[in-house]
């Protein structure tokens, strides 16, 4: 079922939305999204990519909760989304490094001051995941650290990178040759794999 | 990076996301990478560790509170049609990825949980999923204290069917039930039944309790939804 039958769903109040094993009063459903049954469908991809990309468990639990919240705000906007997993993954994605980015501004802490998580769900070890956040917030700007994410870190192609962000692939190849350009002088882990 | 499965992808493997050349594809890559398989068991680790945390306070006033009680197990219109079920007695679907006891919002354990066995392992029911033959179930069940319990089906004719009965064996928390479901070919949607007492609970109880209710016993309903 798509994001915009279940949203659809929820709002007429019929029982699509309905989740196995739970009960729902007749009459009471949600008009907009009903955000606690998308959290426990979705949540655990929400709170583990922030935590991937976050790094450490505090920020990733309150950017968790800024993702749904802002689901819950801006609901019209989500309408006709394909999967909730692609929506939810390109919005936390994004979330995530304008957390970054704030968070290095306002100098709370460093990038490499994070205490790393165990594991990860993407193509880079921690301390390269760690190196590549700080190469990105050195320059880069919003569009290309996006593109050099998905990419490097998730092991998307030009093209997948390109349908998530609304680029063209030849858009998304040239963001992130001009960016492997600028730190080529000194190549990082993570640039041995690609 | 072509030469791996995107971070995405083995999200929507685990979500059901994906069919056709696209789903056979990334279950080919699975099994000659270890790296990607590796990636996909940090997600499904990451899953079983996140369904026993509570939804957040900030998220619980855009849905309504789930009620408790069986009594107000809410049915939707037009629900009946005709389903059958095929009883498996076998283990349980591979518990290795299914976590224990499962919290939900507000503290409440669940008097019952669905799962399914997915292509990318046993995962909780989600509201999306609509089943077909084929398809392998398990219930989880909240025993309240009570030392027997049994399971019960009913179809959309309202034909009742007793798949079997155990005394209750565990610990706290919810208990998988001793074997799982395997739906058959029939279409529309099937109703589960755990019913739950403090002595032993014969077919006649059972029809009983899943009809209208039986002293002293606890009936708790779900709907599995099938296409």
């Amino acid at each position: 079922m798509s994001l915009a039958s279940l949203l659809s769903a929820a709002a007429s109040g019929t029982s699509e939305y309905e989740a196995p094993g739970t009960q729902v009063e007749q009459g009471s459903m949600a008009t907009e999204i009903d955000i606690e049954a998308l959290y426990r469908d979705y949540g655990d991809l929400v709170y583990g990519r922030c935590r991937t990309l976050l790094g450490n468990e505090a920020d990733a639990q309150e950017t968790a909760q800024e993702v749904f919240i802002r689901l819950m705000r801006y609901a019209d906007g989500f309408r006709g989304e394909a999967r909730p997993s692609t929506y939810l993954f390109k919005i936390t994605t994004t979330t995530c490094l304008n957390r970054i980015r704030t968070r290095k501004r306002r100098r709370e802490e460093s990038v490499e001051e994070i205490p790393p998580t165990a594991s990860n769900d993407t193509l880079l070890d921690e301390l390269e995941l760690r190196q590549l956040l700080e190469d990105l917030l050195a320059g880069a700007d919003e569009r290309t650290q996006a593109c050099v994410v998905y990419h490097y870190v998730d092991g998307m192609t030009h093209r997948e990178v390109g349908e998530i962000l609304g680029l063209s692939g030849a858009a998304v190849r040239k963001r992130i040759a001009k960016f492997r350009e600028r730190v080529r002088a000194n190549p990082p882990d993570w640039m041995e794999e690609s | 990076m072509t030469a791996h499965l995107s971070t995405l992808v083995l999200h929507q493997l685990r979500y059901g996301e994906l069919d056709g050349e696209t789903l056979s594809s990334a279950r080919a890559h699975l099994q000659r990478c270890p790296r990607c398989a590796a990636r996909l068991q940090v997600q499904r680790a990451e899953r079983a560790a996140f369904v026993l945390r509570p939804v957040p306070e900030s998220l619980h006033s855009s849905a309504p509170a789930p009620t408790p009680g069986w009594l107000r197990w809410w049915i939707p219109a037009g629900l009946a049609a005709t389903l059958g079920l095929i009883l498996v007695l076998s283990t349980a679907l591979s518990s290795a990825e299914a976590p224990g006891d499962i919290i939900r919002p507000r503290g409440a354990l669940p008097d019952v949980e669905v799962w399914l066995d997915s292509d990318g392992g046993p995962r909780l029911l989600r509201s999306s999923d609509r089943l077909e033959a084929g398809s392998r179930v398990q219930l989880k069940y909240h025993p309240h204290g009570a030392s027997h319990v049994a399971f019960a089906g009913r179809d959309g004719a309202g034909l009742i069917e007793i798949y079997g009965g155990a005394a209750v064996s565990g610990g706290e928390g919810l208990i998988e039930a001793p074997f799982a479901l395997t739906l058959d070919g029939t279409p529309g949607d099937q109703e589960l039944f755990v019913v739950t007492a403090d002595h032993p609970l014969d077919e006649e109880a059972v029809r009983a309790a899943v009809r209208g209710g039986l002293d002293g016993a606890r009936v708790v309903r779900t709907v599995v939804p099938k296409r």
